[in-house]
């Protein structure tokens, strides 16, 4: 695999229903802007979250769309920093999702919050003491280290500035992705929460949701150009994941044995397990060590996997981390905070005993999804701007193939 | 029993002071609308460290009084979602797990010397004031809510639909995060006023609450918990916080 | 956009280990038709909507310059502001701001510029006696503002009324005591009844 031969494009909107994708995107952005403007407009009251439960699906959408574009760095670094040539073709791409899906991921995170017309206060009155002040930082930082990682990429005259940008973007990513866990990590007054290990536990999930993304994102771009994925890329990419998936599942076995392991975290631990989020925390789990075992029997067995099978992982894969994070941040504030120990509370009009619970409403549903849909309309708008999408032919494929 | 008619004696008479203090306010303020100059001129100084202190045993179960009076002051609609409605005092009754004893007690914000909220607010909006008292500037608040995921105590409500009919001394309105503010409105006006928890629970004869700067050595707050001691929740956290528990 | 395009369209790259990426010209060609074609769809709408914005903004302020500057209702007490008419009217959002940091971060709370005090002040009363919300239309902070196209958010939360009357009246004494604002607005407002 000395060389491969890849011709960078820009998307034509006649194939693969780009415009029928596209228009459903932007649909779907519409509606979630609907969603977003009436959970201002009537109050957060007609959400599913309340002074118990203050963060709910609006936050995993947004914390999920952040994790993914830095995981979909992943093959722009592999390739810019690591060399890895099979990554090449993809890198361009690679460095476009993230961008789409982080500033989704923000506008999800800016569309809930209680006055979204103060964003101006937000962007410019800082607390240097909070974690949250230094993630804006990092979160348009990272926006900016991407576009110039891109215009690099682009431009030939750039070229030799790859491997420095891309170390620098990978450094970003890195603290990036620590600082997105630390939001939840130094929370004294939430047990399940209080533990540094959740910012390495981001980073894996931030690993597998990212390389998810990025491999359905793939094969749509590929149906888009008329070209299947080739099979080595394939291999390549579910070898990847399953490494980020392995990653995964260790920081977060370590994360609840040692949780159960601190004695004044015990009980809340043991109540992730068998509480109102049992489910979707073994859901989750289960799905992810499944494809683990599955991706391991493909890969030793019969080491081909076709394109069916790998699509199927990735959106399995997707789905845990996603049940893992929303397991993490709605079950955290669940379980009650614990005021006073060795006492009981037997009355309380706010609710200081007994699990809470959360029900996302169809407006924080809304807006989630339209998140989600604005990250696949940015990315078609670019791909059709800027010859980004990968057109890969292995080397023994035919050349003339490329002129369609 | 004792104790009451004189506290009633002793607020009818500060009362009458009061009053009369308005009266000669007003007269000046016919002339030339200067009632302001009685009013804190100086800024809250961290000379003083204002606190509350709470004797569990005056307090009795199935009691609100100072919630009531904390609603009235700051014109809060206690109808509604307990969940999605404001609760700067909330009422708690524990029983022991060993002994089986009964408390009741009413928990606010905790005004913490090293407060989570502040050090999580991501634009300065949580802040807490010279004098210790922890606010929220609601001109600066975004409503992001990390503060509530922050604190220790639950103390923090965010305002879930849209307010009509504020009081003119406690302007509220959604999308912010507000809690107890020590009634600062009242207590910078003029000396020895007190929040409005601590004047409906004497005035309801149970004066559990006292009121006062944690700073001086000679208030009253200070001198009762040199002797009946008093104790903070989650002291385990070491938040240092201005509301101190008697009897817990 | 269009002009930047054929720059970013690289040819083989050195580091990128032997990418193509040239395009035959016939398709480059297309590609920059469409391209065009896709821009000016995205562009034009856009560019009509501001352009009638602005236009409409304009003839809007003309029009009403021209025929009403806006009625600003008087006073309901007292005869004189907390400062000069004049620079009031200039600078009353940078007093107000200055105060609201004054107050609440720092619990000042004797300088003149409350907002409290405006609506004292400056809020209206309908023929029955009942206090009208001075950011209702045609009242005086929005008066002014709807011209000047101003919109300002206090009145969500702060107060847009002076407090009840009808409550002092019955001389609840703590409540009279509790509230110097509404002390002071009840006696200046007998004042001028008798
Ligand atoms: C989200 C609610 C909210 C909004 C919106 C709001 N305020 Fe306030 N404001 C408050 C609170 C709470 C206080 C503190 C009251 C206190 O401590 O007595 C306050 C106090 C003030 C004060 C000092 C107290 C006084 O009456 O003098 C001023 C001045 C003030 N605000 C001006 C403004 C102005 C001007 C605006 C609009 C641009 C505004 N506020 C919008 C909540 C709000
Ligand atoms: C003592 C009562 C009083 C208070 C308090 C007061 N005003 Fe005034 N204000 C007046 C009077 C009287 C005028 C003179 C113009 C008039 O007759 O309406 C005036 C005039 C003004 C004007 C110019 C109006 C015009 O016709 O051009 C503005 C603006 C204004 N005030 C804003 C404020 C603001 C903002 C506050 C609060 C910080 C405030 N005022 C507080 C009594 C008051
Ligand atoms: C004489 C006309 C006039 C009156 C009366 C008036 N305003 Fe204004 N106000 C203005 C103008 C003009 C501006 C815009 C100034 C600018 O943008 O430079 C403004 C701006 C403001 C702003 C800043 C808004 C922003 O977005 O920056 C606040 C706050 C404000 N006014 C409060 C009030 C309040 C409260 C009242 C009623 C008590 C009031 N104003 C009455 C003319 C007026």
């Amino acid at each position: 695999m000395a060389s491969i031969i890849a011709d960078h494009q820009i998307v034509k909107p006649i194939r693969g229903n780009y415009l029928v994708w596209m228009l459903a995107m932007a649909l779907l952005v519409v509606i979630g802007g609907y969603c977003a403007y009436t959970m201002e407009h009537e109050g957060h009251h007609i959400s599913g979250m309340n002074n118990r439960v203050v963060w709910g699906l609006p936050h995993v959408f947004a914390i999920s769309l952040i994790l993914a574009a830095s995981g979909a760095l992943n093959s722009a670094t592999l390739s810019s920093v690591f060399n890895q040539s099979m990554h090449k073709p993809w890198a361009r791409l690679s460095v476009v999702l993230a961008i789409c899906l982080l500033i989704s991921g923000l506008l999800v995170l800016v569309l809930d919050l209680g006055r979204p017309d103060r964003l101006f206060i937000a962007m410019t009155t800082y607390n240097f003491r909070s974690i949250f002040s230094w993630n804006i930082f990092l979160y348009t930082g990272f926006i900016a280290v991407c576009v110039v990682y891109l215009a690099t990429l682009l431009d030939r005259s750039l070229n030799r500035y790859i491997a420095s940008i891309g170390a620098l973007a990978l450094l970003w990513r890195i603290v990036l992705t620590t600082g997105t866990g630390s939001i939840f990590g130094f929370l004294v007054g939430r047990s399940a929460l209080d533990t540094a290990i959740l910012a390495p536990l981001f980073i894996a999930l931030s690993l597998v949701m990212g390389s998810a993304v990025f491999a359905l994102v793939v094969a749509l771009v590929s149906r888009w150009q008329g070209t299947p994925v080739p099979a080595n890329t394939i291999r390549q990419f579910s070898k990847l994941m399953l490494w980020c998936l392995l990653a995964l599942l260790y920081f977060s076995v370590v994360h609840h044995l040692t949780n159960l392991y601190v004695s004044e975290h015990s009980s809340d631990e043991r109540t992730m397990f068998t509480g109102p989020m049992a489910l979707p925390f073994w859901l989750g789990h289960i799905t992810l060590f499944g494809v683990c075992v599955w991706l391991v029997s493909r890969q030793r067995i019969i080491e081909a996997i076709n394109q069916k099978q790998w699509l199927l992982s990735c959106v399995a894969a997707l789905f845990g981390s996603a049940m893992i994070l929303y397991s993490t941040i709605i079950g955290s504030q669940l379980i009650p905070q614990n005021l006073f120990p060795g006492k009981e509370v037997t009355s309380s009009t706010f609710g200081d005993a007994g699990f809470a619970s959360y029900f996302p409403s169809v407006w924080e549903w809304g807006l989630g999804m339209g998140g989600v849909a604005l990250s696949m309309l940015l990315l078609g708008f670019f791909l059709r701007v800027l010859p980004v999408s990968a057109h890969v032919i292995e080397p023994v494929a035919d050349i003339s193939d490329q002129v369609t | 029993m004792s104790r009451v008619p004189v506290a009633d004696n002793e607020k009818s008479l500060q009362a009458r002071r009061r009053f009369l203090q308005g009266l000669g306010l007003a007269g000046m303020a016919s002339m030339s609308y200067s009632l302001l100059e009685v009013k804190a001129k100086t800024p809250a100084s961290s000379d003083k460290r204002w606190g509350l202190l709470i004797e569990t045993e005056k307090c009795s179960s199935g009691c609100d009084a100072c919630v009531r009076g904390c609603n009235e002051e700051h014109g809060i609609d206690d109808a509604g979602d307990d969940l999605t409605r404001a609760q700067w005092i909330r009422k708690i009754d524990l029983k022991d797990e060993l002994t089986g004893n009964e408390t009741s007690l009413p928990v606010m914000c905790q005004h913490c010397e090293s407060a989570p909220c502040v050090d999580v607010c991501p634009t300065g909006a949580s802040f807490k004031r010279a004098d210790g008292v922890v606010l929220v500037n609601k001109h600066t608040c975004i409503g992001c809510r990390y503060c509530m995921m922050a604190c220790p105590y639950k103390a923090r409500s965010f305002i879930h639909e849209t307010l009509t009919e504020q009081k003119p001394s406690a302007p509220r309105g959604k999308g912010t995060v507000e809690s107890c503010t020590l009634c600062v409105h009242r207590i910078d006006e003029e000396q020895d006023r007190q929040p409005a928890c601590a004047v409906k629970c004497t005035e309801e004869a149970h004066s559990a609450i006292t009121f006062g700067d944690l700073n001086d050595p000679d208030s009253s707050i200070s001198q009762k918990l040199n002797t009946l001691g008093g104790s903070q929740i989650r002291a385990d956290l070491q938040l240092n916080t201005g509301v101190r528990y008697q009897g817990l | 956009m269009a002009c930047g395009r054929p720059k970013l369209r690289v040819g083989p790259s050195q580091r990128e280990g032997g990418f193509t990426d040239s395009v035959p010209a016939t398709v480059s060609r297309m590609e920059n038709q469409s391209m065009r074609i896709t821009a000016l769809i995205v562009c034009l709408p856009l560019c009509a909507f501001g352009a009638a914005t602005a236009q409409g903004l304009l003839l809007q302020r003309a029009g009403s310059q021209a025929e009403n500057r806006p009625v600003i209702p008087k006073a309901s007490k007292g005869d004189q502001c907390v400062a000069d008419t004049e620079i009031m009217r200039k600078d009353h959002m940078s007093l107000l701001n200055h105060q609201r940091d004054e107050t609440v971060i720092e619990g000042i709370r004797s300088e003149p510029y409350s907002l409290v005090s405006c609506v004292n002040c400056h809020a209206q009363t309908d023929t029955s006696g009942q206090a009208i919300r001075i950011d209702a239309e045609g009242q005086f902070c929005e008066s002014c503002h709807s011209y000047a196209a101003v919109k300002i958010d206090c009145f969500t939360c702060h107060a847009a009324k002076p407090a009840a009357m009808e409550v002092i009246g019955n001389a609840e004494p703590h409540l009279m005591r509790d509230n110097p604002h509404t002390l002071v607005s009840y006696l200046l407002n007998k004042e001028a009844n008798e």
